[in-house]
């Protein structure tokens, strides 16, 4: 008796199961007649997955405010969302769906820059035009012709970082501690080089591997035992802030240095006090404003009840550049690509955009702070 | 330097030995390699943040629900996922275990969002130095913690009458079972026990490092395996041990040689013993019966 009842409820819940998978199946698959796809790659789990939903956001807003402004002579645009998890082996299975799903215009994304290496040779041979925030310098190299960039070069960033650590905080002696990704080791090895170049030292250079290990000790005391003045780290927001924690209970108090990896809330709640001071790179900041900047950061804040940050700027701006590309040249791929070609000071919320010959922008650099636990523009600006 | 690095050593050790206190134990009684132990170290940690943050109880309280709520998993576990499975051919249990791993990161993902989250500071973290050896409060706690879960551990599994039962059905399940003790009850009480030691080390993590998220179990679920394999699989001794030499060996190694090889140096350390004492450091070597 007790067997068949088992029985029972295992199939239900087998039904169960399959039903709702059919449901997740057709939800995703709305290429329904006359919808404008532009599909997001992003990471939605995992360690980087606060700034995939926060591009997610971003992206519908600017949709829905183009739909509501009568879309594309009635054509409405619908976002599709792809999670890349913010793993390299991951990328290039949500390329391939995107890329051979011929209803799709547009790709903004991916976030990480190793991502974005995996991927974008697949998008690049299906030509279909792709925006990216990932800094790594060798994904403008030339050889993918459809992928664009919104933000600037690991390169462009470290070199500016490494300035103004040199000049504006007069630090000599800095001390290292990348993730070894291509975007920890690119904005690494820029910063040293710049550093060196400058004047300064590189007393000490350590590594960590993403989601490998949280605890940073053995880093921090050899950094420690060197006495630098300034610690660069080159990472992401989660290991920032354990870093900056950690670093403050082994006794080792000096001012850091990030990139604009870990321009995020979260890192002040992560970190708390510890974060305190830390300054970094953002290519966006509601206080620094554009045309359109105000009414951006009011209609998220209204619709999301949070603040934008700098990847929600940018990939509204993304979004905004796609979607007047459609206007402009036509619902097409090769319409897409023609229009970001040729665009000239694009206004966008963070800064103008035009792309140069090598698909890449040229944008200010903005110094953040955390001062009392919310971000701010530093003081001192370049 | 060094001392500051053995120190850094012991403490993260020290959570290794718990995490792989608990899964030698399950290996001892019901020979299953239990993957998902990693998770449950996870689900103790993130009950015990609920606990903190939603009920706003204190550490102590706080503590334990992790700890016995995280049993309360192990014991459901062991019923719908392992249990089923006593008969079939261990590498079922494994595969099922695997599963369970895989099941119970998604359901924190799902319950709790795939986010970081940051761990309340309870306690007040000062650096003492005895005799320019340094150590914190934290470290002290979760050194503390572990022996004296470990002393509990060892009483229970010594000297009472559970735990005589316990090393019967660790001999041998069947005479055990014709001997009159009630097998079932003690796998799942194993099961509770092991589950609620993960946990403690997982609360003693997110505390440490003050960041709770659901992938956090499984390097360290892989590690308390090494640990337990390290100082002979099925003894609680040695899983200390284990954990110990795991912690100061990772260290030093990130420390003197390249921090990007960290966790390689577990694994050279595993092979080396492995290649000297196949039964590792405190494990019996013991004739498979006929």
């Amino acid at each position: 008796m007790r067997k068949g009842w088992k029985k029972i409820v295992a199939l239900a819940l087998i039904s169960l199961f399959i039903v709702f998978s059919l449901a997740g199946c057709g939800a995703e698959s709305t290429a329904s007649s006359g919808d404008i796809l532009i599909a997001s790659a992003n990471p939605m789990t995992g360690d980087s997955a606060q700034f995939g939903d926060m591009k997610v956001k971003a992206i519908q807003l600017a949709i829905d405010e183009f739909n509501n402004a009568n879309g594309l002579n009635g054509r409405k645009a619908k976002l599709v969302v792809g999670d890349d998890t913010g793993n390299p082996k991951e990328a290039p299975n949500v390329a391939q769906k995107f890329a051979s799903d011929s209803g799709i215009l547009a790709i903004i994304g991916h976030w990480n820059s190793s991502c974005t290496l995996a991927a974008r040779g697949i998008y690049n041979s299906a030509q279909i035009p792709v925006i990216t925030d990932s800094v790594n310098k060798a994904i403008t190299d030339g050889t993918t012709p459809y992928i664009y960039r919104i933000s600037l070069t690991d390169t462009t960033q470290a070199t500016q970082l490494a300035n103004y650590a040199y000049d504006k905080m007069g630090k000599r002696n800095a001390a290292v501690l990348y993730t070894a990704n291509d975007f920890g080791t690119g904005i690494k090895t820029d910063f040293i080089k710049a550093f060196t170049e400058a004047g300064g030292k590189v007393v000490a250079e350590e590594k960590y591997f993403e989601g490998q290990s949280k605890d940073f000790s053995p880093q921090i005391t050899n950094i420690k035992g060197k006495n630098p003045d300034l610690l660069f780290i080159a990472g992401y927001y989660v290991e920032t802030a354990l870093i900056a924690q950690q670093s403050a209970s082994a006794g080792l108090n000096i001012p850091m240095l990030g990139t604009d990896g870990i321009s995020s809330d979260e890192l002040i709640k992560l970190g708390g006090k510890a974060v305190e001071g830390i300054k970094f790179t953002g290519f966006f900041h509601p206080e620094v404003k554009y045309p359109g900047t105000v009414e951006f950061v009011q209609a998220f804040k209204a619709k999301y009840q949070q603040e934008p940050d700098t990847y929600a700027a940018l990939a509204y701006d993304s979004a905004k550049l796609v979607l007047e590309a459609i206007k402009k040249e036509g619902a097409t791929r090769q319409g897409i690509k023609t229009y970001l070609s040729s665009v000239k000071d694009f206004p966008g919320v963070a800064g103008p955009i035009s792309f140069d010959s090598k698909n890449d922008v040229a944008r200010k650099i903005i110094i953040l702070t955390v001062k009392d636990g919310k971000i701010i523009p530093a003081d001192q600006q370049f | 330097m060094f001392l500051d690095q053995l120190s850094n050593g012991l403490a993260i050790g020290s959570i290794y030995a718990l995490t792989a206190v608990g899964f030698t134990m399950v290996y001892g009684i019901v020979r299953l390699i239990n993957f998902a132990h990693g998770d449950v170290y996870m689900l103790g940690s993130f009950l015990a943040l609920t606990a903190i943050t939603v009920f706003h109880l204190p550490l102590i309280p706080a503590f334990l629900i992790g700890m016995i709520g995280a049993g309360f998993f192990g014991v459901i576990l062991a019923y719908f996922a392992y249990k089923p499975l006593f008969e079939a051919p261990r590498i079922n249990l494994f595969l099922s275990a695997i599963g369970a791993s895989i099941f119970l990161e998604n359901f924190s993902m799902l319950a709790w969002g795939p986010q970081t989250n940051s761990f309340p500071k309870l306690i007040e973290n000062n650096v003492y130095r005895f005799a320019g050896f340094p150590v914190s409060t934290l470290q002290l706690v979760i050194f503390g913690t572990t022996v004296v879960l470990v002393i509990i551990l060892s009483y229970i599994v010594n000297k009472t009458r559970m735990g005589r039962a316990m090393r019967c059905t660790a001999q041998d399940m069947d005479a055990a079972r014709l001997m009159g003790v009630n097998t079932n009850r003690i796998v799942y009480m194993t099961f509770a026990l092991g589950s609620g030691l993960g946990a403690a080390a997982g609360v003693l993590v997110g505390m440490y490092y003050q960041a709770v998220f659901p992938m956090m179990g499984f390097m360290p679920g892989l590690k308390a395996f090494i640990a337990a394999v390290l100082g002979g699989i099925g003894s609680i001794p040695g899983a200390m041990l284990g954990g110990l030499i795991m912690g100061i060996s990772e260290t030093f190694g990130a420390a003197y040689i390249s921090s990007g090889y960290r966790d390689g140096f577990a694994f050279i350390i595993l092979i080396i013993i492995l290649l000297f004492k196949p039964s590792g450091l405190l494990g019996k070597s013991h004739q498979e019966k006929v």
